[in-house]
C-alpha cells in the first residue's frame, strides 16, 4: 500500500527525520501571514504530482486560499484530491537521492543513492551518472554510509549527520514493513541540516496484520479483484491467480477487452463470491461473464453452489458461460443444469460464445 | 538440488494439527511421501492420520530420521516456524503458507542460504514427482509418471497443466510450483539445473508470471546452459501497470516485468512459447 506524503512524512519523523514543517489542509481557508511563502501539495498517492499542477507555492494570502479552493476536492493522476499539505518554503544548497528498496532479485534491501534528487531515480541514472546501489543485510554499517558519503562527495562534518539519517531510514523501512522509503529530495540546507522534502513510503500488506492501519486515510486493498478496464465487455473469474490470468489473456486474444482480474481462491466462499458478482454487476458495459474452474483440492460442485448463490440475489446478472473440469466436475454441471445454465466444454468454447453476446446487444 | 528427495526421505510436516496441515497430510501419504512425524507447539503426544505430532523439530528428529519439512503454520507464525526447520537441520522445506510479510521472508532467505538448506516457495503448492512423492497440496490425480518437467509460479494453472499433459498420455517426472510471493526459495533457474541434470527428463515447460526478473533469469540460463527442448507460457498479458494480480508477486513495475518482454527474452534463448495454455500443451505434444 502506498501512504500519502503526509503519512510517510509522519512516520519518518517518528523515527527521529526532518521534514519541513508543514500542517494539513481539508477546508478551503485564508493562509497565516506567518505561515508563507507555503508549497502546498496535493495528497494523492501517485508520482508526478508536480508536472499534473498537483504543487503550487503561495506567496500571499489571497493565493494561498485561492490554490487551495482550485485543489480541494479535484481529480489529480486518477485520484481525488481530499487532503493538503501546506509546507513551510525550502532553501536547499545541495538536493540528493536517498532510497531503501526492497530488491526482489538481489532477496535483500538495497539502499539507493543518487548526488541529483529532484527527478525521477531512473531519469537522474540516465542523464547524470548511475545511482549507488549498496545491498543491505541487517542494520547499516558505518562503513557503508562512509561509503555513500564518498560518493555523495559530502563535506566531513555532514557524515555523521549521514549515518543517522541512512540507520533511521532503515528503521522506519524493517520496524513499520515497508518495501520501498523514498526520501527525493533529500535537501541539504546551507546550515547543515537534512530535510526530508518529500517522501514515498510502501508498506508490505501481508504485514497489515501486526500493525494499526486505521491511521492512514486508505486501506490495503484486495489484489483477488481488480477492475482492468471500465469499458470491458467480458468479466472473468477462475480460482487461483494464474488460471485468472490466463482467462484474462484468452479473452483478450479473442478480440474482447477484459473488464476484470477476479481471483476466486478456494471458490466456496458465497460471501466472497456474491461481492465479487456484485463488483461485475456495477460495471456498466458487461454483457458476459466467462467462469473458468478447474477441480484440484477445490470441488467444482462447491463452487457452483456458490455460483448460484451469488446469481440468485435477485439482481440482472450478465450471461454466464461456465467451463468447469476437474474434481466433482459432472456433480456441479448437474446442479448449473438443475439451474438453468449449460456448460460449455472448454474455455474456448465460452470466450466464443460470449463474444456472440456481447455483438449480439451492439 | 533435489537430491534429497531421492534418498528414501522421512517427511515432517510443520502445522500438521490445523484444518489444510491435517487434509493434505492424509492426501500426501496417499500419494506415497513418507510422513514421519509433525510438529505443532504444544500438542505433542497426538496423532494426526496416524503420524505422531511432537512440540518442536528438536523432539521429532531425536525420534525420527527426517530431512525434508512441508509448512501449513498461519503466516503469522510461519517465520518462526521456518527458522525452526533451518536450524533444525533441514534440508528441504517446503512452504504452503501464504501472505507471510516479505521482511520475515528476507531473514528466512539469508538464514536458508547460510545453512545450505533449499527452500521451496512461501505461497506455493510444492513438488509432485508422479507415482513417487507429493511434498505440498497437487492434487495427485493430476500427474501421470513420465518425462516432462513442469515449472510455474502458479497453482491451478500448473494442475490444469498438468491434467492436460496426462490426459494427453504426456507423464511428468516433475511438478514444481515455486510460489507467486516476492520473494521466493528456489527459483526457475534452480529447478532448470535440475531437469538438465536429470536423465529421465526430456522436455520442460516453464510457466510464468508477470513482475520480477525471474524469467529473465531463465532464459539467460537456458541460452547458456540448457539442451533439452524448453516450452514456455508467460501469464499477465492483460496487465495494467503497478496493479497486483492475485500473487503478491504479480505486479508491473518497469517494462522488463511484462509478459511481452519476458517471452521475447524467453523467444531469444531458444524457447518455443505460447501464447495460452492449450497452445502450449499443444506445441509440448507435437514436438519431438
Amino acid at each position: 500500500m502506498k501512504l500519502l506524503e503526509y503519512e510517510a512524512k509522519r512516520l519518518l519523523r517518528d523515527y527521529g527525520l526532518t521534514t519541513p514543517a508543514g500542517r494539513l489542509i481539508r477546508h478551503v481557508e485564508a493562509g497565516g501571514s506567518n505561515g508563507l511563502p507555503a508549497v502546498i501539495k496535493a495528497q494523492v498517492p501517485a508520482s508526478g504530482r508536480g508536472k499534473a499542477g498537483g504543487v503550487k507555492v503561495a506567496t500571499s494570502r489571497t493565493e494561498y486560499s485561492e490554490i487551495c479552493e482550485a485543489m480541494l476536492g479535484t481529480t489529480l493522476l486518477g485520484h481525488v484530491t481530499n487532503t493538503l499539505l501546506a509546507e513551510e518554503l525550502v532553501i536547499p544548497a545541495r538536493e540528493l537521492y536517498l532510497a531503501i528498496v526492497l530488491d526482489r532479485a538481489e532477496q535483500a534491501l538495497v539502499l539507493l543513492a543518487h548526488h541529483s534528487g529532484g527527478v525521477e531515480i531512473e531519469q537522474a541514472a540516465a542523464v547524470r551518472g548511475p545511482a549507488l546501489k549498496l545491498a543491505l543485510h541487517g542494520r547499516p554499517s558505518r562503513q557503508l554510509s562512509r561509503k555513500v558519503a564518498e560518493y555523495l562527495a559530502l563535506p566531513a562534518q555532514l557524515h555523521e549527520l549521514l549515518q543517522e539519517t541512512i540507520t533511521n531510514l532503515w528503521t522506519v523501512c524493517t520496524k513499520e514493513d515497508a518495501t520501498l522509503v523514498e526520501i527525493n529530495p533529500l535537501m541539504l540546507t546551507a546550515d547543515g541540516q537534512m530535510i526530508c522534502a518529500d517522501a514515498k513510503i510502501e508498506l508490505d500488506d501481508a504485514a497489515a496484520f501486526r500493525h494499526n492501519m486505521s491511521k492512514f486515510e486508505h486501506q490495503p486493498v484486495s489484489a483477488q479483484f481488480v477492475v482492468l478496464s471500465p469499458e470491458g465487455t467480458i468479466a472473468s473469474l477462475a480460482n487461483g491467480a494464474g488460471l485468472a490470468m490466463a482467462t484474462n489473456d484468452a479473452i483478450a486474444a479473442a478480440g474482447a477487452e477484459p473488464a476484470n482480474f477476479f481471483d476466486v481462491g478456494g471458490g466456496t466462499n458465497a460471501a466472497e463470491m456474491t461481492h465479487g458478482f456484485d463488483r461485475i454487476r456495477a460495471l456498466p458495459n458487461v454483457r458476459a461473464i466467462v467462469v473458468n474452474i478447474f477441480g484440484g483440492i477445490t470441488r467444482c460442485d462447491e463452487v457452483a453452489e456458490a455460483i448460484l448463490a451469488a446469481r440468485a440475489a435477485d439482481k440482472a446478472t450478465p450471461a454466464l458461460y461456465i467451463r468447469l473440469a476437474g474434481t466433482n466436475a459432472a456433480e456441479g454441471a448437474a446442479m448449473l443444469r438443475a439451474a438453468g445454465i449449460e456448460l460449455r466444454s472448454s474455455l474456448g468454447m465460452c470466450i466464443q460464445q460470449a463474444l456472440a453476446e456481447v455483438r449480439s446487444g451492439v | 538440488m533435489f537430491d534429497s528427495l531421492f534418498e528414501r526421505p522421512g517427511v515432517l510436516v510443520q502445522g500438521i494439527t490445523g484444518k489444510h496441515g491435517s487434509f493434505h497430510t492424509q492426501q500426501m501419504l496417499e500419494a506415497g511421501t513418507r510422513i514421519l512425524a509433525g510438529v505443532t507447539p504444544g500438542k505433542s503426544g497426538m496423532h494426526v492420520k496416524g503420524v505422531p505430532v511432537y512440540s518442536s523439530i528438536d523432539d521429532a528428529r531425536a525420534a525420527h530420521d527426517i530431512t525434508i519439512s512441508v509448512v501449513f503454520v498461519p503466516a503469522p507464525f510461519a517465520k518462526t516456524a521456518l527458522l525452526e526447520a533451518i536450524d533444525g537441520g533441514i534440508k528441504l522445506i517446503v512452504c504452503i503458507t501464504e501472505g507471510i510479510p516479505v521482511h520475515d521472508m528476507l531473514e528466512v532467505a539469508r538464514r536458508a542460504k547460510v545453512a545450505e538448506a533449499i527452500l521451496v516457495g512461501p505461497n506455493c503448492p510444492g513438488i509432485l514427482i508422479p507415482g513417487y512423492i507429493k511434498l505440498g497440496i497437487i492434487p495427485t490425480a493430476v500427474g501421470t509418471p513420465g518425462s516432462v518437467a513442469l515449472v510455474s509460479r502458479s497453482g491451478t494453472l500448473t494442475y490444469e497443466a498438468a491434467a492436460a499433459l496426462s490426459a494427453a498420455g504426456a507423464g511428468q517426472r516433475y511438478i514444481v510450483g515455486i510460489g507467486g510471493d516476492r520473494l521466493h526459495g528456489i527459483s526457475f533457474r534452480d529447478c532448470l539445473e535440475t531437469f538438465e541434470a536429470d536423465t529421465r527428463v526430456k522436455k520442460i515447460i516453464l510457466i510464468g508470471e508477470i513482475g520480477g526478473a525471474d524469467e529473465q533469469q531463465a532464459a539467460t540460463y537456458i541460452k547458456r546452459h540448457v539442451e533439452k527442448p524448453v516450452f514456455a507460457y508467460i501469464v499477465g498479458q492483460t496487465a495494467k501497470s503497478d496493479t497486483q494480480l492475485g500473487h503478491a508477486g504479480a505486479i508491473l513495475g518497469q517494462e522488463s516485468e511484462s509478459a511481452a518482454a519476458k517471452t521475447t527474452a524467453l523467444e531469444a534463448a531458444g524457447v518455443v512459447t505460447a501464447s495460452s495454455l492449450p497452445a502450449l500443451i499443444a506445441a509440448v505434444l507435437s514436438a519431438n
